[in-house]
């Protein structure tokens, strides 16, 4: 659905994997690469952009951050970090920021996926193997004698 | 896109390339499947890739080539610890911290006029590709 607002900016309706409805100015939405494609190919003349990746709790909070990226600019850089920090905070905790990683991954926004990666990274840093598995559910496939090899093999990187 | 039951390995590139080495090294024990990609040549060089764009740094009065002080001091002297594979060589352990914290080590002044016309869109080798947004 294409409309035009007031001040003559174009409005495009996304829609998520939930069938939410968000309605955002072409100029916020198109901070995603992915949809700023799929507009120049003229997807959003017809009815709204469908998200089948994206819910609608992840949604919203990508368009927090497209609204806030597309409304300020260099001069602002400062205070555009602090708010990217806030932003990162109220993500709360680990699946939270996972979930906002795969949707800056599947919509393309370099600089979303930049700062939740990091944020990530920060996060994991000083772990031990074990932690990272419980975080992400992820499966210790070695054998007893396989994880003591590589163990030993990295020894360095636990002292 | 909710998580399940599992971490896609696509994004452990996005997380892990950002980390010092010795966190790397150590999360080769997490699977068989984190062991094999953590020494491949495809994250050696995407690693060096977000390293590269993270040297330098454009604001609006010049260019900075990010010297990220060395505080790496592993005791690295048993060397038969260490395997053949490992590729990374010695970095800094601060990798990863806020990158307030460090300090530009060069400024270049913008050869023109109107800094704000331009956007990085990368570096390799110390060439810098600049894209002119406006008209000068």
């Amino acid at each position: 659905m294409s409309i035009t607002t007031e001040n003559n900016e174009k409005m495009i309706t996304l829609m998520s994997s939930d069938g939410e409805e968000f309605v955002v100015e072409e100029a916020v939405a198109a901070q995603s690469q992915t949809i700023k494609h799929l507009i120049e190919d003229g997807c959003s003349t017809e009815g709204s952009i469908p998200l089948p990746n994206v819910t609608g709790r992840v949604l919203s909070e990508v368009i927090q951050y497209c609204k806030k990226h597309s409304s300020s600019d260099d001069k602002e850089e400062k205070e555009l970090e602090a708010w990217d920090a806030e932003f990162v905070k109220a993500a709360d905790d680990h699946v939270a920021l996972t979930d906002l990683m795969m949707a800056a991954n599947f919509l393309d926004i370099k600089g979303l996926l930049d700062l939740v990666a990091q944020t990530l990274a920060n996060m994991i840093t000083g772990k031990s193997p074990e932690e990272v598995r419980r975080m992400w559910n992820i499966k210790n496939d070695f054998t007893p004698e396989e994880a003591e090899k590589v163990r030993k093999e990295n020894q360095w990187a636990f002292e | 896109m909710e998580m399940e039951n599992c971490f896609p390995l696509d994004f452990v590139d996005e997380i892990v390339a950002r980390l010092p080495n010795k966190s790397i090294m150590r999360f080769r024990c997490v699977s068989k499947e984190w062991s094999s990609y953590l020494v491949s040549d495809e994250f050696y060089k995407r690693r060096c890739l977000l390293r590269a764009e993270r040297l330098l740094k454009v604001t609006s009065s010049g260019f900075y080539f990010v010297n990220y002080e060395k505080s790496f001091s592993s005791s690295v002297d048993d060397e038969d610890s260490v395997s053949d594979e490992d590729s990374f060589s010695d970095e800094d352990e601060d990798f990863v911290k806020d990158e307030d914290s460090l300090v530009p080590s060069a400024e270049q002044n913008f050869p023109f006029k109107k800094p704000n016309n331009f956007d990085l869109i990368g570096s390799c080798d110390g060439l810098v590709c600049l894209s002119i947004t406006k008209s000068l």
